[in-house]
């Protein structure tokens, strides 16, 4: 099974960071669904809370999608400003797109990764 | 690596907090209690106040400091238990001994909350964030507590993470992206700004830590003085305070006594009785920690529960109590306008420095109140507060807790 990132809500007090007032740094929140522990050390289980501020950094942790739920995925922003997978998710696509990908469909930062949350249940956790 | 050779960059502290302590250590003891809403404090009858609420206690609206008798009215169903302070610190070293094995650089701020300072412990945890996931596991397993971490570079941002996380969870914040974290939080979310700073910055439609953090410097120390820049800095997520290792003295930033009364009062000689009572007693903790203090405050909290509080400075800092009691005296006179029964009145002593009360060389009279002072302090350390007590207190441990009448 390939990782993915799936919408979520958060309950409790992690809710506050999702506000959507104009002008504001909006954070909200992707649930990561892996087959092992990756090489960033994230879980199946983890609840990533992203930012959606545009200025990513080189080193950065980043959502990066084709404006679609489903083509979401972790990457670092590089040195040299280029996306690189991360954590078993495939890379973004470039000028050579997988053919799968819709023509001229290009990859757009969706947002930074700030933290994550891990619930008392989620601990070392697998996808089945 | 030795401790503070870590960069600011380098840092990994944890901020841990466990949950609903006093409730789980009492489930420990007595598990028909597990799921039931619970809170541990004193009888309403007499006035007694939560000290501590489970979860379940809490989705009633109990909160902890509510009169009893209130929180009894919202969940008829509540369980109530006196609670073992000795019990809790029992609970409390079992947990803070097996914390001290991640890591000897534990400062405990209160019985259930403490930082830890993993720097420097990457070959041991390459991951600070494994260490606190095991760290909760552990706690859970052998003390059947739970234990709520926030992970991040420094204690500020752990601090604020880890409220994110509760109950039983764990936040990590990423390095660098401290600013980013705190960016969408309400400003009232960062430890420092209390109520009156908040209305402050809402005034300026300054809601969002983000907002705050971008805000002109100049602007901010034009309106708050020096505090501005360095809540701007705060917001930001930007701390170097140190955690404190148990063999570093810890100074206390302010040092107090309050209490809620038997029966409401607005009889001023008892207050001011008590006042006398309750200074003493944070003067001397002063004086036994080589502390001076130069700033009081006083606070009241009447019957229909509005507060009140007032605070002044001393031209020159003191842990005397003679010293004390006149400008606190004088506080509790300016505030003494409402005509409502007192419930409570607390005494704060803050802006402390180390050092000693010399009174003046030129003084013999100053001098044999010094002696007075440590000849007091003296039996009271052998033999309890109450063993000499200031003439104007006496009559408050007479069994009618009245006044004698004048002869």
């Amino acid at each position: 099974m390939s990782p993915r990132l799936i919408e979520a809500a958060p309950t409790g007090p992690a809710a506050q960071f999702v506000v959507h007032e104009e002008g504001l740094a909006d954070t909200f929140f992707l649930s990561l669904l892996a087959p092992a522990e990756n090489d960033e050390g994230l879980r199946h289980g983890d609840l990533l809370a992203v930012s959606a501020r545009p200025d990513a950094e080189p080193g950065d942790l980043v959502v990066w999608w084709l404006g679609t739920a489903e083509s979401q995925a972790l990457a670092r922003l590089g040195g040299d400003l280029r996306l690189h997978p991360v954590a078993g998710f495939p890379p973004p696509p470039d000028g050579d797109a997988p053919r799968s990908l819709p023509p001229g469909a290009r990859a757009r930062l969706r947002g930074v990764v700030v933290g994550r949350l891990r619930s008392a249940g989620a601990a070392g956790r697998r996808a089945g | 690596m030795a401790r503070g050779a870590a960069s600011a960059r380098d840092r990994s502290i944890l901020h841990v907090d466990l949950d609903a302590f006093f409730v789980a250590v009492e489930r420990v003891r007595d598990p028909s209690l597990v799921g039931r809403p619970v809170v541990v404090g004193g009888p309403p009858e007499r006035r007694g106040v939560v000290a501590a609420a489970s979860y379940e206690a809490r989705a009633y609206g109990i909160r902890s400091a509510m009169p009893m008798a209130q929180a009894q009215r919202l969940c008829p169903d509540l369980v109530r238990v006196d609670g073992s302070h000795r019990l809790y610190g029992r609970a409390s070293r079992a947990v803070f001994a097996l914390l001290g094995a991640y890591t000897p650089i534990v400062e405990k701020v209160s019985v259930d909350e403490a930082y830890l300072d993993l720097s420097g412990t990457g070959l041991l945890f390459p991951r600070a964030v494994d260490a606190a996931e095991r760290m909760r596991r552990e706690v859970r397993e052998r003390l059947r507590l739970d234990l709520t971490v926030g992970v991040a570079r420094n204690r500020l941002v752990s601090k604020v993470a880890s409220a994110f996380a509760k109950p039983q969870g764990l936040f990590e914040v990423r390095p660098g992206q401290e600013a980013r974290f705190l960016a969408p939080l309400p400003v009232q979310r960062l430890p420092g700004i209390g109520p009156v700073t908040t209305r402050r910055l809402l005034d300026f439609r300054i809601p969002r830590l983000g907002v705050l953090a971008a805000t002109e410097s100049w602007f901010l120390e034009e309106v708050f003085g020096e505090h501005g820049p360095a809540m701007q800095r705060r917001a930001r997520g930007e701390d170097d305070t140190p955690v404190r290792p148990p063999w570093e003295p810890h100074e206390a930033r302010t040092i107090g006594h309050e209490e809620t009364f038997a029966q409401d009062t607005e009889d001023h000689g008892f207050l001011r009785a008590k006042l006398h009572e309750l200074l003493a007693a944070a003067a001397r903790r002063l004086r036994a920690q080589g502390l001076l203090a130069r700033k009081i405050s006083v606070r009241l909290r009447y019957a229909d529960f509005v507060s009140e509080s007032r605070d002044t400075t001393l031209p020159v800092a003191t842990d005397h109590d003679g010293e004390l009691l006149a400008p606190a005296l004088e506080l509790l006179h300016r505030m003494a306008t409402r005509r409502t029964l007192v419930r409570l009145l607390g005494v704060r002593l803050g802006g402390l420095s180390r050092g000693y009360w010399q009174g003046s060389l030129l003084d013999p009279r100053r001098a044999r109140e010094r002696r007075l002072v440590a000849a007091l302090d003296g039996i009271r350390d052998r033999h309890g507060m109450s063993a000499v007590r200031a003439g104007e207190t006496v009559w408050l441990r007479r069994p009618s807790g009245r006044r004698p009448a004048p002869a």
